[in-house]
């Protein structure tokens, strides 16, 4: 039996949509049954507007859920828990990295506030722009990098702590073809090391090359989840999945 | 105590960030090079010969007083407009999230927010205070440092300024802040007056010491310069001086308790 990384149960959020005469209320997540498992790359599909970012932000504390409940490393997790954060890396779907920070300050800035010591510091920052091919523009300001590069470094920081469980908000977004490739070598690289990733994403021929399980939402509601191969039957993943959601849209 | 120290670095951490990310605001550059001109002022009192002038007082006194007040002035602007920039840049709710996904408590951040504000408060304070005592060295060639102690108080006074907004940055995340703020200095400024008003009429004693009670919840930010003014030896003012920065200081405790219980939804949806 399979360790449960990250679970959701009945993981509900309501939003409540103000206006002088009347209020709306807007169901983001709705009734979320999920099991990630250890070790595995999960993705997490949906349109826009699904609730996927905001899965996502309820399962690292950002965001509070109206209903349900979450379990990471098979213990409940509840928004200011900051516990179970010490082993867990995010990489928001958007950031503002300050752009006074060089790369490497930003990442010892993180590697700080996880307090982990300077020797170990050092060599996991230098591995890491090893890793994503941002050795050289180490000692360059934020500021000055591309959209791109700076996405390598929102990656960056969500590994800087050795993290068990992943959780990645559209990484792949302003990545070129050459950076991809290094990217999905990462993501291997790291669910060898035993990692669990989970990952949002839009670029479906990128999910369906690195994925072992799939879940698709739609307006907040689970349409499938299962393994990848449960979703292709010789397709594309592209064609199942417009087909699931134009099924949940009639 | 180990994991309070922890803690506490990690407030320290932000606040090198805050304070980092403060220090690159052009406009406190321009507010401070202001207040040196201002404060360069203070040389006018040596260089006139009219006993008369300035109301016949000591030079070194005029010069106090002209850097006394250069320096009000100008912390109440760098600490409005740079706290508010800077809480601007810092809570933004993109680089908030990121915070937010580390192992840092909610307090902790705003607590690590309003040490970097009051560190780089502190800095303008400590540069436009050097400013004024190296003109009445230079003038007087004595190294009166009274002008250190008596100018304290507007460091304290700074602090309260930055307590405020951040208090009301929590409550309204935008520029009213400031315009929050400098309205409440303002009502802090009227608190004797008003003080008066309520002695010379008659109010039932509940209404009275209700009014009471909310006078002492403004900033005494007169009282605080009056001690000050006590302190530099410029006019013969008797405040009990110990009172009023405890008072003071306890409001500074209060807005920073107040923060942190606010701040645990801000921006949380």
């Amino acid at each position: 039996m399979p360790e449960i990384i990250l679970k959701t149960r009945g993981l509900t959020k309501c939003y409540y949509s103000r206006s002088l005469f009347s209020t709306q209320k807007v169901t983001a997540v709705d009734s979320l049954d999920l099991d990630v498992e250890r070790g595995e790359i999960f993705a997490f599909l949906g349109p826009n507007g699904a609730g996927k970012t905001t899965t996502l932000s309820m399962a690292i504390g950002i965001t509070e859920p109206t209903a349900g409940e979450i379990e990471i490393f098979g213990r409940p997790f509840c928004a200011g828990d900051i516990e179970p954060l010490k082993r867990i890396g995010y990489c928001p779907e958007t950031t503002s990295l300050p752009g006074y920070f060089t790369v490497v300050e930003l990442l010892d800035f993180y590697a700080q506030i996880f307090d982990i010591p300077g020797n170990i510091k050092r060599q996991r920052i230098g591995s890491l722009l090893e890793m994503v091919g941002l050795y050289k523009e180490r000692n360059v300001l934020l500021q000055n990098l591309s959209i791109g590069q700076l996405r390598l470094v929102d990656f960056m920081q969500a590994l800087i702590n050795d993290p068990d469980l992943i959780l990645l908000d559209e990484p792949t977004v302003y990545l070129d073809p050459v950076i991809m490739e290094r990217f999905r070598g990462i993501l291997q690289h790291l669910r060898a090391d035993g990692k669990t990733i989970v990952i949002s994403s839009h670029m479906l021929p990128e999910i369906e090359r690195l994925s072992d399980r799939l879940a698709i939402i739609d307006k907040g509601r689970l349409l499938k989840v299962g393994a990848k191969k449960e979703f292709l039957h010789g397709l594309r993943l592209e064609d199942e999945f417009l087909r699931i959601v134009k099924e949940a849209h009639e | 105590m180990s994991n309070l120290f922890k803690k506490f670095r990690g407030i320290v951490l932000i606040s090198r960030d805050v304070c980092r990310s403060a220090l690159r605001e052009r406009m406190m550059y321009g507010f401070l090079l202001l207040a040196f001109l201002f404060i360069l002022m203070a040389n006018v009192p040596f260089a006139v010969n009219d006993p008369k002038a300035f109301d016949g007082q000591p030079p070194a006194v005029s010069a106090v007083q002209i850097g006394f007040v250069s320096i009000n002035i100008f912390m109440v602007l760098i600490t409005v407009f740079v706290s508010l920039s800077t809480l601007q840049n810092f809570l933004d709710r993109q680089r908030l999230v990121l915070l937010l996904s580390k192992p840092l408590s909610r307090w902790q951040i705003i607590e690590g927010v309003m040490l970097g504000l009051f560190e780089t408060v502190f800095l303008n304070w400590c540069l436009m205070t050097a400013g004024v005592w190296l003109v009445i060295l230079s003038q007087t060639r004595e190294l009166a440092f009274y002008v250190w102690s008596g100018m304290s108080v507007t460091a304290l006074m700074s602090l309260l300024y930055v307590s405020l907004v951040v208090f009301f940055y929590i409550i309204i995340p935008n520029s009213a802040a400031g315009v929050l703020t400098i309205f409440l200095l303002i009502a802090g400024l009227g608190v004797p007056f008003a003080q008066e008003l309520f002695d010379s009429t008659r109010y039932p004693h509940l209404v009275s010491s209700l009014l009471r009670t909310g006078l002492n919840v403004l900033p005494k930010v007169n009282d605080l310069w009056g001690i000050s003014m006590t302190e530099l030896g410029l006019f013969g003012l008797k405040i009990q001086a110990g009172f009023v920065i405890l008072h003071t200081i306890a409001l500074i405790a209060v807005l920073n308790a107040v923060v942190c219980f606010k701040f645990r939804r801000f921006r949380r949806a």
